[in-house]
């Protein structure tokens, strides 16, 4: 698929600009629109992975990063020692002994920048072509984290333009150079004042909360924290992540709202 | 690579879409650059997913 030139560009279409899924993370900062219109999802690319990894790794697939699990991640040894879990064929969830959910995180750190402009994703399939918001794709499901078909190819990310978006964005991480989020926040707010909010690292797909520029900080930390199932699957505690979930939140709104 | 495996290059997204009907069910996309090749060698196909 990385021959497919439409999918590496960078192209204003009606009142968005449309960034092709081969783009690649370190070549976001290079395109004009993207640096003047949307620094944040250029802030969001730049702690994903190393260096060597942004110059390799793409905006569509960081989108569609894998839910990751430290029951999960393990080795096939490990697997064998410990049990499979519902992710890996298995018949529980390690983390919570549910027989039914799985509760992998979704760790992408691009895709919380861009639902929280509104971005919307081009898809095509066996049965055509269609548009989707972005925070449609995903499932809630740890096991199978989104709804595409087989057949599907991302081909670009739709973000509109003249929102003016004013944006935040913080990642909470055990390594700053390298790791895997354990809790990601982005928060934009538009000329018009609305405003959205969007978690990753705490729940199987994106927690998203909407408002507007008048919005209560209580109520909306309050709707984070009741939209987020984080459980202890990774190494910094459930309860350190939900704390800080609302200091992200509070930083945010003294950025954003003053 | 040393597999039974037939590898397609497309150029552009309507012909990925084509080559994939012609295939049926029995595809998959590669697309990746950070784990792909690493996990092919180790043979986890559920990773071209």
């Amino acid at each position: 698929m990385c021959g497919i030139d439409e999918l590496k560009q960078v192209t204003v279409k009606e009142n968005y600009l449309s960034i092709g899924s081969l783009v690649r993370l370190d070549d976001l900062k290079k395109h004009a629109a993207i640096v003047k219109e949307f620094p944040v999802l250029i802030e969001a690319a730049e702690t994903v992975g190393s260096p060597l990894i942004r110059k390799s790794a793409t905006l569509g697939g960081n989108v569609l990063c894998e839910n990751r699990c430290i029951y999960y991640n393990q080795s096939e040894w490990w697997r064998d020692a410990v049990g499979y879990c519902l992710k890996c064929e298995g018949n529980i969830c390690i983390a919570t002994g549910s027989k039914k959910l799985c509760y992998s995180e979704f760790v992408s750190d691009t895709a919380p920048a861009l639902i929280s402009m509104d971005a919307e994703i081009e898809i095509a399939d066996h049965e055509g072509e269609r548009t989707l918001k972005l925070e449609d794709i995903y499932t809630g499901d740890g096991v199978c984290p989104r709804n595409l078909k087989k057949s599907a190819v991302i081909k670009s990310i739709l973000l509109p333009l003249q929102r003016e978006f004013h944006s935040s964005f913080h990642k909470l991480r055990q390594r700053q150079s390298l790791d895997f989020t354990s809790l990601t926040v982005a928060v934009s707010i538009d000329k018009n004042g609305k405003l959205k909010s969007v978690l990753g690292g705490v729940d199987p797909k994106p927690v998203v909360v909407e408002g507007n520029s008048d919005s209560n900080l209580e109520e909306i930390i309050k709707l984070a924290l009741k939209g987020s199932r984080a459980i202890d699957n990774e190494m910094f505690s459930r309860n350190y992540r939900r704390s800080m979930i609302s200091v992200f939140l509070k930083r945010s709104f003294e950025k954003l709202i003053g | 690579m040393s597999d039974n495996k037939k590898y397609l290059k497309p150029v552009s997204v309507h012909e990925a879409i084509t080559m994939s009907k012609v295939c049926g069910d029995d595809f998959r996309y590669i697309a990746g650059a950070t784990d792909v090749m690493v996990n092919r060698r180790q043979g986890n196909e559920e990773s071209f997913a």
